[in-house]
């Protein structure tokens, strides 16, 4: 575990700050965290000033980081009040009032998991990895940026690579 | 100290900058061996990664048998198995995650087999990679490429292998390694430069520190030796450093501001500042090239260069101009034009004396003739000349002393109102081996502070007395200093005279400026006084004088100083001073005797302004009696 900590401090380090798409200046992998989400939610939503919930076992990790770095993410106690609902880490179940929110999580597995979730943000092999499921933003009348357009995936182009089609 | 300070504080600066120097290179040179051990290692792990990954390569192409891979990895479940199983066998601490991605028809790399341990990658599942430009380039060349990522605790890299069917880049074999080995050479690498760096900045640190020492000394040399008021040397630096000047190189010159008393009483204190202050600024613009020292209140010091004159002859003119320098000079000082002269002593053969401390007393003695000779001149000690030949030593006067040959002549004190002789002033002098006259000006000075001036004192006062048992006719006064009246030998003797003889004998208290202790000359004159000697202040207005301290002491007569009275005929201030001592003295019962009476101008003066007594040639030499 401490091998692969510091293995992706490496990658993130030394990477990030060459990634072309998200255009963000950080310090640490925290701020990096909370600044690519800020930059998501501001995008997806469409506003500056972004409230949002945060429910999963990761939920004092990211508290505490949106508290530290983000001028525009302000946090709330309950779903009823927020723009987002952040799925931080393993989450089993999400309370009813929170289901008629945008989701959005910090782990891929969760995306099929739960039918509302937008998309990820995650760390793949030490690199930084963004999902954004096409048609669940289509259903929320959702468009994103062009520059997102690497990132968004066909649920359908899912079931035909998992099947083989379409490779 | 500050020699030897210096000297410290330069080879600490040596030491450190030495310190500072070999520093340097190893500290710069500990970054160049781990940038190169960095290099090397990597170089070698790619190295093996590569051929490893050739072989893999060669090994996935065979078990294809032309199938297109990507095709063949999403379709077949067991050949995807057993790739990973193969991947997997290379997956070690330092290589981290092996795996095979393909670029689909949206340019998205896509895992097709991970075999890493951890964080794995599903079939299909999009990577997001950094750096895609050598990804891309991969893809494109169908070459090897290594993306190095380094910070400042360990290394990495992505080796990025191709697989090539036909003549496309259908999928690319990827591992993520770090090498773990690195830090700790790294850990070594920077131990030693971490020490380097505490070395070089404990040195810096120290650097600091004897720098500001440094100026600290520097500051409380300043203070010490800078005289604030005119920003020359003070005496202080004469001490402290003279001992290591080579005075020998100079002609020791002392120039004292005449009378400057008068300055202060007639301008203020704040005037005699500024006159002091003008007068050295007058002396550096003059004398440059030469140290000069404010070596006590109104004296300078000065050392000029020999070689600037080719004789001695042309030192005393350089001088001469000097002194008619400042007496041309006129001082400004809030509408006040100030004049002043100087005495000027100069000691030729400074390479003689065998201290800086002898030169300058050799310097001090031709000032004093410069000052008894009527002051506002040059004069020069020289001696290989004529007359310091003559000089007598202390053994001399020890000789004289113990040979009969101390005698004295007497110059009459003269009432100016009867024209009587009141009394006599006796006169020492000595007798040489060779019959030759000679006055105090040629022994005195050397004798004064050894205890053969005690006996000479003690030799007076004895001749005198005897004169006085002799001669009833007349009085007699002798001089003293005044640490010989608190001297407790000299006073044993004055006490042992008998009381008609003390009646008779005038103590003549000269030199009274710089009294040790005021308080006991007052006790000391008290005492003399209660046993029947009547006391004389003598030379006022040489430098002393405080009229307040003479009524103090109950004196019994002043003799005002020659320098005032020289020109009594024609200065106005010389006249108004001695009128005003003398109405002063009348009214708290103090004769007052003039002296330099050398003509009858002078002595129609003095009568005019009612001075009880005369003395000078005029009057009477001084003569055997």
């Amino acid at each position: 575990m401490k091998n692969l900590l510091s293995f992706l401090t490496l990658i993130l380090l030394t990477f990030v700050p060459a990634h072309p798409q998200i255009d963000v200046s950080y310090s640490k992998p925290e701020e990096l965290e909370v600044k690519i989400l800020e930059k998501l939610f501001q995008d997806i939503l469409g506003k500056e000033r972004v409230r949002v919930f945060v429910i999963g076992d990761k939920k004092e990790h990211y508290r505490r980081g949106i508290e530290d770095y983000s001028d525009n993410l302000h946090l709330v106690t309950n779903c009823g009040g927020a723009d987002i609902v952040l799925l931080a880490g393993q989450i089993s179940s999400i309370p009813e009032d929170c289901l008629k929110k945008p989701l959005f999580s910090t782990r891929r597995e969760n995306i099929s998991k739960f039918r509302g979730c937008l998309g990820a943000f995650y760390w793949k092999k030490g690199r930084p990895n963004i999902v954004l499921i096409k048609e669940r933003l289509e259903e929320r009348g959702i468009k994103m940026p062009k520059e997102y357009r690497r990132y968004i995936e066909s649920e359908g182009r899912a079931t035909e690579l998992r099947r083989g089609f379409r490779i | 100290m500050t020699r030897e300070a210096n000297r410290i504080n330069l080879l600490t600066f040596v030491l450190i900058a030495v310190l500072v120097a070999l520093s340097i290179p190893i500290y710069m040179g500990s970054s160049f061996v781990e940038r190169h051990v960095q290099k090397r290692m990597v170089s070698d792990i790619v190295s093996i990664v590569g051929h490893v990954f050739d072989n893999i390569a060669n090994d996935l192409v065979k078990m294809l048998g032309g199938q297109d891979i990507v095709i063949a990895l999403y379709h077949d479940e067991d050949l995807r198995s057993q790739i990973e199983k193969k991947l997997s066998l290379l997956v070690t601490p330092e290589i981290k995650y092996v795996y095979i991605v393909y670029r689909d028809e949206e340019g998205k790399f896509r895992f097709l087999v991970d075999g890493s341990k951890e964080d794995k990658g599903e079939l299909g599942e999009k990577l997001d990679v950094l750096n895609e430009a050598k990804w891309l380039e991969a893809v494109r060349t169908g070459r090897d490429v290594v993306i190095i990522q380094e910070n400042l605790h360990t290394i990495g890299a992505t080796y990025i292998k191709p697989i090539v069917q036909g003549h496309t880049t259908r999928a690319l074999l990827v591992a993520d390694f770090s090498v773990q080995k690195i830090r700790k050479i790294k850990g070594a690498i920077d131990l030693i430069r971490n020490a380097t760096l505490v070395s070089v900045m404990s040195a810096l640190a120290f650097l600091l520190f004897a720098i500001y020492q440094y100026l600290r000394t520097r500051a409380v040399e300043k203070s010490l030796y800078i005289d604030k008021l005119t920003g020359l040397y003070t005496k202080n630096y004469v001490d402290q450093e003279g001992v290591r000047m080579d005075f020998g190189r100079y002609y020791i010159a002392l120039i004292d501001v005449d009378d400057f008393r008068k300055v202060n009483a007639t301008y203020g204190e704040e005037a005699g500042d500024h006159v002091l202050r003008e007068l050295a600024h007058f002396l550096r613009e003059r004398l440059k090239g030469a140290h000069v020292i404010r070596y006590s209140g109104e004296e300078f010091l000065i050392m000029l260069p020999k070689g600037r004159f080719r004789d001695k002859a042309e030192v005393i003119n350089f001088f001469e101009k000097i002194r008619e320098g400042v007496k041309s000079r006129v001082f400004s000082y809030e509408g006040n034009q100030i004049k002043i002269r100087v005495s000027i002593g100069i000691n030729l053969t400074a390479e003689r004396s065998r201290s800086l401390e002898e030169a300058i007393k050799g310097a001090d003695r031709a000032l004093y003739r410069a000052k008894r000779g009527g002051k506002d001149r040059v004069e020069a000690h020289d001696d290989t000349s004529e007359e310091i030949k003559h000089r007598l030593s202390v053994a001399d006067v020890r000789d004289a002393i113990e040979s009969g040959r101390i005698i004295c002549y007497y110059q009459p004190i003269v009432n100016l109102r009867t024209g009587e002789i009141s009394h006599y002033e006796a006169l020492a002098r000595i007798v040489g081996q060779d019959g030759e006259i000679y006055p105090p000006g040629f022994f005195l000075d050397d004798i004064k502070g050894t205890f053969i001036y005690t006996r000479f004192v003690k030799e007076i006062i004895r001749i005198n007395t005897e004169l006085l048992r002799e001669r009833k006719d007349i009085e007699v006064s002798i001089n003293l200093i005044p640490t010989d009246i608190i001297d407790e030998t000299v006073l044993g003797e004055l006490r042992s005279i008998e009381r008609k003889v003390r009646r008779r004998m005038l103590l003549e208290i000269t030199e009274v400026e710089g009294i040790p202790s005021f308080n006991s000359i007052k006790k000391s004159i008290g005492e003399l006084r209660r046993l029947g000697y009547r006391i004389c202040i003598d030379d006022f207005g040489a430098g002393y004088s405080n009229l307040i301290n003479i009524t103090q002491m109950r004196v019994d007569y002043l003799k005002i100083d020659g320098s005032i009275i020289k020109d009594i005929p024609e200065n106005r201030v010389s006249r108004l001073l001695t009128k005003t001592i003398t109405s002063f003295c009348k009214e708290v019962n103090i004769k007052v005797i003039a002296e330099y009476v050398e003509n009858a101008k002078i002595l129609r003066a003095l009568k005019e302004l009612g001075v009880d007594y005369g003395q000078g040639y005029h009057l009477g030499k001084p003569r055997e009696l």
